[in-house]
């Protein structure tokens, strides 16, 4: 059986711009959430989110580039070199063939598709930029990836929402595994913090508006939570069929080893127990894991009432009295909820906690909830051995990913 | 046929152009000098589009020489569009290669600007005698 490892990552979202600085950052309990800066959300009720702080685009690309590369892209882009330069791969000629990339996205180029619906309908334009469509695909990140190194293999962009990047890993881990590939990019990327954007998720009514106090807005498993806080940024990570990997003694972060993925069929907002536990037992299943093995969840934990009450039950359903001795955070609580690219970011927290041994907390957790009723890790950091992780990402209209990662 | 389409359609097209210049014609437009400013701004819209350095992007220069790809050159052309308030059908745009059949182009564009008769013209002359 081919074994699947990753062997670089790279992260760049409100919490940090690349691993070590994001991983310090949710360690000591900092958050990255403030009032939006990307324009001038007075007018909204909520006007907080998780930015991408101090970012300047021409530090990262020459300007000719980023005429073709919306926010998201730059971001994936970003991201995918930090990964590369960690992994220290070079691919041969002859072995582009093997080399894919899965990246998955929520919200696509929103900032792109924002300007052209201002342009066509306030300003009356009779004409886009012909950039318009390559910037704003959902698969223009996967496809600028793919053309910066040269990976000529399956290649894809997935997009189901909140679980985009947790379904981007496990499809490029399945490839690796089932013999279609030896090396995949994969992870996600949004940047969806946009007028429009905003103005859409203000009215579904599950955002928390922070009363002021933007750092302390998000409370996943606290019985004070109001929501979710948007979040942009992205998280790719290098998996590597384990032999390859070694054979060029690469430095190998953790395996992959499982990868779950269900739908709910129940509503299109609203999550179910049964779809999300289930999607946790094939993880578990395909890694030959007992449920007892477990030691850390990063919930997919978003901070509404509704998802925290119901991931408890999912994972009460999935690991019965295990589920009182494993420990769950939700960094969400910290870089907020970073859409398409969040199962990715999350995924990149996990492996680390699994390399130091340092669980990150579950920030601002004020109130315990008789309904959440497990250890959440609150508020600080907790140094544990760890062997075997999860991470859950679970969306809108009920599509599900569950990644296992273990320790190396 | 497919071939007798591709005929009449370039047919057309040359009956098109030839409209135009005759418009140009009637309109008594001082050619040499429209054109020189056109093939300033021309020049001075790809130098910008493509981040060329000045003085790179000659009167003659392609667009291929200039490695300016079909992207590349859509990008141009709405530069163009926006630049002189026009629109350049796909017809004309098909033929704008380099610099100077770009300034053709815009030329017989920015100054037939009521094409409407060169339309007819040109679908008259494309409709069979016979059926």
């Amino acid at each position: 059986m081919r074994r699947v490892v990753i062997t670089g990552m790279g992260v760049f979202a409100a919490s940090g711009k690349e691993a070590e600085s994001f991983f310090a950052s949710l360690v000591n309990g900092r958050s990255g959430i403030g009032r939006i800066s990307l324009f001038d959300p007075s007018a909204l009720s909520v006007q907080i989110a998780a930015e991408v702080p101090a970012y300047t685009p021409t530090d990262y690309f020459p300007a000719k580039r980023l005429e073709l590369l919306d926010r998201f892209s730059q971001f994936a882009l970003i991201a995918a070199r930090e990964a590369m330069q960690a992994s220290g791969l070079a691919v041969r000629e002859e072995e582009r063939p093997r080399f894919g990339v899965v990246v998955g996205s929520g919200m696509g180029g929103a900032q792109t598709l924002d300007q052209g619906y201002l342009n066509l309908y306030a300003k009356g334009a009779t004409r886009l930029h012909p950039f318009t469509i390559p910037k704003m695909m959902h698969n223009a990140p996967a496809s600028q990836i793919s053309m910066e190194y040269g990976a000529q293999g399956p290649s894809l962009a997935t997009s189901t929402a909140c679980s985009s990047s947790g379904h981007a890993i496990g499809e490029a881990f399945h490839l690796i595994k089932f013999g279609l590939a030896d090396m995949m990019l994969a992870g996600g990327s949004d940047a969806p913090i946009t007028y429009g954007m905003l103005r859409s998720w203000e009215s579904v009514r599950v955002l928390a508006s922070g009363n002021g106090d933007p750092s302390r807005a998000c409370r996943p498993f606290s019985a004070d939570r109001e929501g979710l806080v948007m979040g942009e940024g992205a998280g790719i990570l290098l998996l590597e069929e384990l032999e390859h990997a070694r054979q060029r003694g690469a430095t190998i972060y953790a395996e992959v080893a499982g990868y779950g993925l269900t739908s709910d069929a129940s509503h299109i907002t609203q999550p179910s127990v049964d779809g999300p536990a289930r999607a946790i037992r094939m993880a578990l299943d395909e890694g030959g894991t007992n449920p007892e093995e477990v030691d850390y969840i990063n919930a997919h934990g978003t901070g509404t009432k509704l998802n925290d009450v119901t991931e408890t039950q999912v994972i009460k359903e999935a690991f019965k009295e295990h589920a009182r001795r494993l420990a769950i955070s939700s960094t969400k609580s910290m870089h907020g909820h970073v859409m398409g690219a969040t199962g990715a970011v999350e995924l990149v927290a996990t492996v680390m906690a699994l390399q130091r041994g340092i669980i990150p907390p579950t920030a601002n957790y004020n109130c315990p909830d008789p309904e959440c009723d497990l250890d959440y890790v609150p508020n600080q950091a907790r140094e544990k051995p760890l062997r075997t992780a999860i991470s859950n990402s679970f969306a809108f209209g009920g599509l599900n990913a569950v990644l296992l990662v273990r320790r190396f | 046929m497919a071939s007798d389409e591709q005929e009449s359609s370039s047919r057309a097209e040359n009956n098109f152009a030839a409209g135009v210049t005759q418009l140009n014609a009637k309109r008594g437009v001082e050619k040499s000098v429209a054109e020189n400013n056109i093939g300033e701004k021309v020049i001075e819209i790809i130098t910008r589009e493509q981040h060329l350095e000045p003085g790179v992007v000659k009167p003659e220069s392609s667009f291929a020489e200039l490695g300016i790809d079909s992207l590349d050159a859509v990008n141009i052309l709405f530069a163009l569009e926006e630049e002189f308030k026009i629109d350049i059908p796909d017809t004309i745009a098909q033929n704008m290669k380099s610099v100077s059949q770009a300034v053709d182009g815009l030329t017989r564009v920015t100054e037939g600007r009521d094409i409407s008769d060169l339309v007819a013209m040109a679908k008259r002359e494309t409709t069979p005698a016979t059926s």
